[in-house]
């Protein structure tokens, strides 16, 4: 069996592969014969372009996506910040380690989209509880980051800002925060489709605004090529936002 | 100096008892649940955090007079169901498509940019097509789940050490034999953690499905009671959820060895 | 030979010289695992003393103690007189990693301690390209430390202990990980700065011959539970060579030798 012919394939061969099946995927779903059920039901590309067509004039694509965007960005610096913060005393403080682990360890494996009945039994369905619980989901990942990057650094270097006589608040300028912005950046990278699902899942269940929200409000109407434009919609700015994050976090190189 | 000695030692294992880890977390455990108990109530008004007491009631309640049990069948049968469809396309698509490099290049990206869609959306799509009940729940969890299974063991199996592979040829082993014999065992730890993890949010993807598509399931359970602001049912059925997670967290870590979740895991 | 640390008195020391570091019935377990066992020894002012013994005897942990980085379980520690209860600021450590922060250049890094205690950029900046100077490193201020070689990043984790001007320095195997030549470069580099500052030094080493070219006193520990078994003067012609080896001091060299050997057989390391 030769090996040698799988590994010429070029760029081209796959992009035009790539093209294919979607162009096959997106004709079978155009020229398909529905009944009328299943029209409302399926929808076709046609139709969907239609509709996003209109809610990008009319605006309401982007008055939804500005919501959930809103959410995203207002839950990641928030939940970030705080978890930074209580990372760094976990990090520093072996008895504040051995307090808080336990709990944050257990909400950590608990499911949080079962929280966000309480959070609408106390902050109803606006956008306050949509951020809370997003920086809720995001906080574990800075917490972790900050946590992971204070205990990783060596004995040593603590030793020699002990003897140098350091204050705690030159300790964490000088050592803590550098060491741990490593973390820090990966952790950005990695709480952002997190950030996403969170904000979208408190849209699905219960509010007024948001791509989640147009998603639900469309189906419960049968407005399936809506429901589809705003899907669309979601995957494009929740893959802008993976890709830009992403960037960010190549960008920012940082060597030890 | 030997009394001083012995006074050292038992003063030493008593500071090591109270210290011990176990011991730390029970005592905060208990803390927070005293804490809860007192404050709610006089401080916090109990509409929003109910008490322990009543919370227990309301658990041993629903055990009592039987209505906890369809639902937390419910939703231990859905994961179940979830995780064994998601397993059942998860593994053998993993294996296709990392033996072959080209349908490698033309799919993962399709696989990838799937991912990157809040499952969650999904739902409203399932109701419309599958209608209110658990099967868009499992559907969901399978959805959710499949994700993790293939990508570990895919990026197990596309990760396999050259020194391997090399062996395999410098053997003359066929495809077949490479692949079952060389690239399986040395994918297989990849394999457990996508096992795992995959479980984990089959659970997730089930609470999820029954929190927006269905009648039945703990999630449902928690999302009714909070629809009539009855924030003692939502305690009760976060707590019995919470039960449910750490048990199968747990469970899992003992089964696979792996250590406590810190951050770094696929999202749902 | 001098006479056992034991029976010399901690509180006067010998002669004129106020000792600097005292230990008095000091020992250290972790657990249960002993490290130290009744360490009775008088460090004084100025002296050169080397710490040897076999691996895992308790050498870093009495360097910690030393430091105020940790406490006895019984015993005490003195420095200067006073009991040792907290971390010892007059005190350099020099240990075996270099403790440098890797985001740092040279000069920020060895400006350090100084930028710690408050002294302002321009003065603590000037006194660290002074020691930078002095340990050879003038044109390397703007590098990174993974810029560097590992004899150079010593030198520079060497500047950092020295710009505050210790009294005493603490050394933990520090050329260890240096390639022969570099290390005894190193060493004379070392020998020159304890000069020029009349540091008193506790140096922890495996390397004989490195314990007696620079201290004149070695106290030889045994395998754990660390204890001292023996403390040795050395003696020194008056023109010693750092870097001629056996000069004359080849009995002193074999006795300690056979003592690291004794001390690994008799608990079945080897």
């Amino acid at each position: 069996m030769s090996r040698s012919g799988s590994e010429r394939v070029t760029r081209l061969q796959v992009l035009v592969t790539q093209a294919a099946i979607v162009a096959a995927l997106i004709s079978g779903w155009e020229l398909a014969p529905n009944s009328m059920l299943e029209e409302l039901l399926w929808s076709r590309p046609s139709a969907i372009f239609a509709q996003t067509y209109l809610w990008l004039a009319d605006g309401t694509l982007i008055r939804h996506a500005y919501a959930t965007l809103l959410t995203v960005a207002a839950g990641m610096l928030i939940g970030g910040l705080i978890g930074i913060a209580v990372g760094l005393h976990a990090g520093a403080s072996r008895t504040v380690a051995r307090l808080i682990i336990g709990p944050i360890e257990a909400l950590f494996a608990l499911p949080k989209i079962t929280l966000v009945p309480l959070f609408i039994l106390w902050m109803g369905i606006g956008a306050f509880q949509h951020i809370v619980f997003t920086a809720l989901v995001v906080f574990f990942f800075f917490f972790f980051a900050m946590y992971n990057g204070v205990r990783g650094v060596p004995a040593a270097l603590n030793d020699t800002l002990t003897l140098a006589g350091a204050s705690t608040a030159q300790r964490i300028v000088i050592l803590y925060l550098p060491a741990s912005f490593g973390w820090i950046v990966i952790a950005t990278r990695l709480a952002m489709p997190y950030a996403f699902v969170a904000a979208v899942s408190t849209e699905v269940i219960a509010s007024t605004s948001g791509l989640g929200h147009l998603v639900k409000g469309s189906a419960a109407v049968m407005n399936s090529a809506g429901m589809f434009s705003a899907m669309l919609a979601l995957l494009c700015v929740s893959l802008t936002a993976s890709v830009i994050a992403n960037l960010a976090a190549a960008k920012s190189r940082w060597t030890l | 100096m030997s009394s001083a000695a012995t006074k050292a030692t038992s003063g030493q294992t008593m500071r090591a008892i109270a210290s011990s880890p176990f011991a730390q977390q029970s005592l905060a455990v208990l803390a927070i649940v005293a804490i809860w108990q007192i404050v709610s109530g006089p401080i916090i008004n109990s509409y929003y955090l109910s008490t322990p007491s009543a919370v227990l009631a309301q658990i041993a309640g629903w055990i009592a007079d039987g209505s906890l049990w369809p639902h937390l069948i419910g939703t231990l049968l859905t994961t179940t169901l979830g995780f064994g469809l998601a397993a059942a396309v998860g593994i053998p698509l993993a294996l296709i498509i990392s033996a072959s490099p080209f349908v490698d290049r033309v799919v993962s990206p399709f696989i990838y940019a799937a991912y990157s869609m809040p499952k969650i959306v999904l739902a409203p799509a399932l109701i419309l097509w599958l209608g209110i009940g658990q099967l868009p729940a499992i559907t969901l969890s399978a959805v959710t789940a499949f994700f993790l299974i293939f990508f570990n063991f895919y990026l197990g199996l596309k990760n396999v050490p050259r020194i391997y592979t090399d062996t395999a040829a410098l053997m003359g082993a066929s495809r077949l034999d490479t692949a079952l014999k060389f690239r399986l065992p040395a994918a297989s730890a990849y394999l457990a953690t996508g096992i795992s993890q995959g479980l984990i949010y089959a659970f997730h993807g089930t609470l999820v499905g029954e929190m927006t598509s269905s009648n039945t399931g703990m999630g449902y359970l928690i999302l009714f009671a909070g629809s009539k602001m009855d924030s003692t049912g939502v305690m009760a059925g976060l707590c019995v959820v919470g039960v449910l997670a750490v048990l199968l967290t747990r469970l899992l870590a003992r089964l696979f060895r792996t250590r406590a979740p810190s951050g770094e895991q696929l999202h749902g | 030979m001098a006479e056992p640390a034991q029976n010399r008195d901690p509180e006067t020391g010998t002669g004129a010289n106020r000792p600097m570091l005292t230990f008095n019935g000091v020992s250290r377990r972790f657990g249960d695992l002993p490290a130290l066992e009744d360490i009775n020894l008088t460090i004084d002012r100025g002296n050169f003393v080397a710490l040897v013994g076999p691996s895992g005897c308790g050498k870093t942990t009495l360097l910690n103690l030393a430091a105020g980085l940790a406490q006895p379980d019984t015993g005490t520690v003195h420095y200067d007189g006073t009991p040792l209860l907290k971390p010892n600021t007059s005190a350099g450590y020099l240990t075996q990693d270099d403790a440098l922060l890797p985001w740092r250049d040279v000069l920020t890094n060895v400006a350090l301690p100084l930028e710690i205690k408050g002294i302002d950029k321009a003065t603590r900046f000037a006194r660290a390209r002074e020691i930078i100077r002095k340990v050879g490193l003038a044109s390397f201020e703007r590098h990174r430390p993974s810029e560097l070689s590992g004899g150079m990043r010593k030198r520079v984790s060497l500047a950092r202990t020295l710009i505050y001007k210790p009294e005493t320095l603490l050394l933990d195997e520090p050329f260890g990980a240096l390639d022969a030549q570099t290390r005894v470069l190193m060493q004379k580099q070392l020998l020159d700065l304890c000069r020029e500052f009349k540091l008193t030094v506790l140096l922890v080493t495996h390397d004989i011959g490195e314990a007696i070219a620079l201290s004149n006193r070695i106290v030889l520990l045994s395998a754990r539970p660390g204890r001292i078994t023996e403390v040795l003067d050395v003696p020194h012609s008056p023109d010693h060579d750092i870097f001629r080896r056996g000069q004359g001091n080849e009995r002193l060299y074999s006795h300690i030798w056979e003592h690291l050997v004794t001390q690994a057989t008799d608990t079945g390391s080897i």
